[in-house]
């Protein structure tokens, strides 16, 4: 075998199953979904658990929060010690984060993780205008739609009609 | 009168690959194939506008893998063997097809420009690249800028911003040291952004960045020009959106220009065509059969009967596409600047590849277009974005919206269900660099080179070309093993470091073989203090 093989220099080894960290990690992928993964290590169980009378009758959450709404919305994920999820969610440009916790028959949520939050992209033009670049407004009505991808002359018309009503171009 | 500012854009990267384990390796045939049909071929275009004075602009990153390839001394002497071989396949191309009036111009035309690539290379350039692209540099017509370290695609990387700031910093002390100065722009891999990335670039001198159009037109607030000006970020930094017809008009699978019937065609080879008996030294050992480089047909129509290559009439079509790129850019720049009032820039960027290897008569296309532009018309001139940004005229501030110039426009292709358990491992390992490089401030010897090897490790698995090749699934096998390869060799590197146990041989060994960056300093990834102290030394006088 050349000394420079790829199993002499990983000597044998593969990819680590577990790192024996407590994380939490979401990452936006698009408008309308995000991704989490983490790991838990089974000592954190243990301690909260201990800590809130037992979780052998709970169930491992994904609570993900809605930050700009104040609203979170739950998904049952495996009691391992890893795990990954893809998450759709409603709202683009919106901040999310998430906590992994154990949902407990009386209701109660002890969270074992938090996440980083992130904030998904927007899918659409902005409605905010600048006011000091506003002479330039009426070239945008005319002419976006050939340059936005999919948006129809029809879709922004309405678009601009719905942000007009808004009165996001009052004169 | 000039009206308005094109600004031609070609991306040059390729991931680091180096093989010294394996005498024949596909994966740096990608490296010579593209040095041979792309880089090479460009930089002999370039060559000649500037020889006939043509006021020509082009912006080209050089990703720094690619660079690092260049600079590599055991791939440039495995170039030299690889071209060799062809060149000796050439003289039995000509000896083959001799008589043969279809095919006996076509095998010496391949001959005389292996000759010239060969010659080009090795004598003209002494085996370096960075020299040309420095001189080109040098005349303001071609702005060389970088890319990510390794082609990191940052936005999924910033779970770890000191792993961001380290592929962007090394990425323009390399640039500074190959090309003579500090890169003003940077191609972001993939168009990829993300909230807060500007402040990075800011703070590592880079003026402007490129996104993809509705990276620019879905920014907030909206921008008054669309993406024909660009927008300054939060943190200063300038950022350009790509436009969506001139890019159609040469990406395009269907009305694209490359697609024409006369261009010769890329899958038809005599790597496949002819028996083994013959062509058996020049494809892979065990027998597999390859592209050599020598194709015949032309692309003929959408069926797979094909015709043989006639280059004159490749060149009167590639004349009329450089024409009628040129006449369509006057004509949107001329309404544009009438509805703006003022002067707009179309950026058309483009995987520099395309060129040459993937569309062979692109290089002459490109020669043709910079000709046509000098001589056949004045409603605009072509520009780099660092002469549009020294325009005297305002630009709108802007929050640019994340993106990239892939499928879907988001992140989507370099997270997915293929590819998506890539980021644990991926973070993990930047969260330890990081905390490695603060707990050992002042390593030498040994222990340096192993915290700088440790470095180069994560970096290696961090290019996005990992992902992505996951998730278009050819190749799949390899991309997988080169993110599973540096991602456990960090870590046992890792393991080695903490328990004060490195292993000197084995790390020599990774060093050989990971050897990218050789001048790269693990520090790069200590904790970043923003606030500047001043130190006073005790019993100074202030």
């Amino acid at each position: 075998m050349h000394k420079l093989d790829r199993n002499e220099l990983n000597g044998g080894r593969s990819l680590p199953e577990y790192y024996g960290s407590n994380r939490l990690t979401l990452l936006p992928r698009d408008p309308y979904w995000l991704f989490a993964y983490w790991e838990v290590t089974p000592a954190l169980v243990q301690s909260l658990g201990e800590l809130n009378g037992g979780l052998s009758r709970s169930r491992r959450v994904l609570r993900v929060r809605d930050r700009d709404r104040g609203v979170f919305r739950d998904i049952e994920v495996g009691n391992h010690t890893t795990g990954s999820w893809h998450i759709p969610v409603e709202t683009a440009g919106n901040s999310y984060a998430a906590e992994l916790g154990e949902l407990l028959p009386d209701g109660r949520f002890v969270t074992l993780l938090v996440s980083n939050t992130v904030r998904t992209p927007r899918d659409s033009i902005s409605p905010v205008i600048d006011p000091r670049w506003r002479l330039f407004a009426f070239w945008q009505h005319r002419h976006f739609h050939q340059m936005v991808t999919g948006l129809s002359s029809y879709e922004l018309f309405m678009e601009t009609e719905r942000l007009g009503n808004e009165g996001v171009y009052r004169d | 009168m000039t009206k308005g500012y094109l600004a031609l854009v070609l991306h040059a990267h390729l991931p680091f690959v180096k093989h010294p384990e394996h005498a024949f390796s596909l994966e740096e045939k990608w490296f010579f194939e593209a040095m041979t049909e792309t880089y090479l071929p460009l930089l002999a275009v370039l060559e000649r506008l500037q020889d006939d004075g043509i006021d020509f602009r082009l912006t080209l990153s050089v990703s720094p893998t690619l660079a690092a390839m260049w600079q590599d001394g055991y791939l440039r002497e495995k170039y030299r063997a690889y071209l060799e071989k062809l060149l000796d396949l050439a003289d039995r191309e000509v000896a083959r097809t001799a008589g043969d009036p279809a095919f006996s111009d076509l095998a010496q035309m391949y001959r005389h420009r292996l000759r010239e690539t060969y010659s080009r290379f090795f004598h003209l350039y002494r085996g370096d690249m960075a020299g040309p692209l420095r001189r080109l540099a040098a005349t303001g017509k071609l702005e060389l800028i970088t890319c990510a370290g390794t082609h990191g695609y940052l936005p999924l990387l910033f779970t770890q911003p000191e792993a961001v700031y380290a592929q962007v910093a090394l990425a323009v002390e390399q640039h500074a040291r190959l090309f003579g100065q500090s890169p003003k722009g940077i191609w972001l891999p993939e168009c990829a952004y993300e909230h807060g990335l500007d402040s990075i670039l800011a703070d590592l001198g880079i003026n402007y960045f490129f996104l993809d159009s509705h990276g620019v037109l879905f920014a907030t607030p909206r921008p008054a020009f669309g993406v024909y000006s660009p927008l300054v970020t939060p943190a200063g930094v300038a950022a350009f959106g790509r436009d969506p017809e001139s890019s159609k008009q040469v990406w395009s699978k269907t009305e694209g220009y490359p697609g024409d019937f006369d261009y010769r065609d890329f899958y038809r080879d005599i790597g496949f065509d002819l028996p083994y008996d013959y062509i058996g030294p020049y494809i892979h050992p065990d027998g597999i059969q390859i592209h050599t480089g020598f194709k015949y047909y032309r692309i003929t129509g959408k069926t797979n009967h094909k015709e043989p290559y006639h280059p004159g009439n490749a060149r009167r079509r590639l004349a009329e596409h450089a024409g009628n790129f040129m006449f369509n850019r006057e004509h949107q720049i001329e309404y544009l600047a009438e509805q703006t009032g003022r002067p707009p820039i179309v950026v058309a960027p483009y995987d520099a590849e395309l060129f040459g290897h993937w569309w062979y008569e692109g290089p002459d296309w490109l020669e043709d277009l910079f000709r046509k532009i000098h001589y056949d018309q004045d409603v605009f001139r072509p520009a780099t974005p660092s002469e549009y940004l020294s325009l005297p005229q305002p630009l709108q501030e802007a929050e640019p919206n994340p993106s990239s110039w892939g499928n879907k426009g988001y992140h989507e292709v370099w997270l997915n269900g293929a590819n998506d358990w890539l980021y644990r491992h991926l973070h993990e390992a930047a969260i330890r660099m990081a905390r490695a490089a603060g707990d050992f401030p002042a390593a030498s010897g040994l222990q340096k080179e192993a915290l700088d090897q440790l470095a180069r490790e994560l970096l290696l698995a961090q290019s996005s070309d990992w992902p992505f090749i996951l998730a278009s699934g050819t190749m799949a096998g390899y991309a997988r093993q080169r993110a599973e390869d540096h991602i456990v060799r960090f870590m046992r590197l890792h393991q080695q470091i903490y328990n004060n146990s490195i292993d000197a041989v084995w790390l020599a060994g990774l060093r050989e073989k990971d050897s990218i960056f050789p001048d790269l300093d693990y520090r790069l990834y200590a904790p970043r203090d923003r606030t500047v102290k001043v130190a006073v030394p005790l019993g100074s006088s202030v």
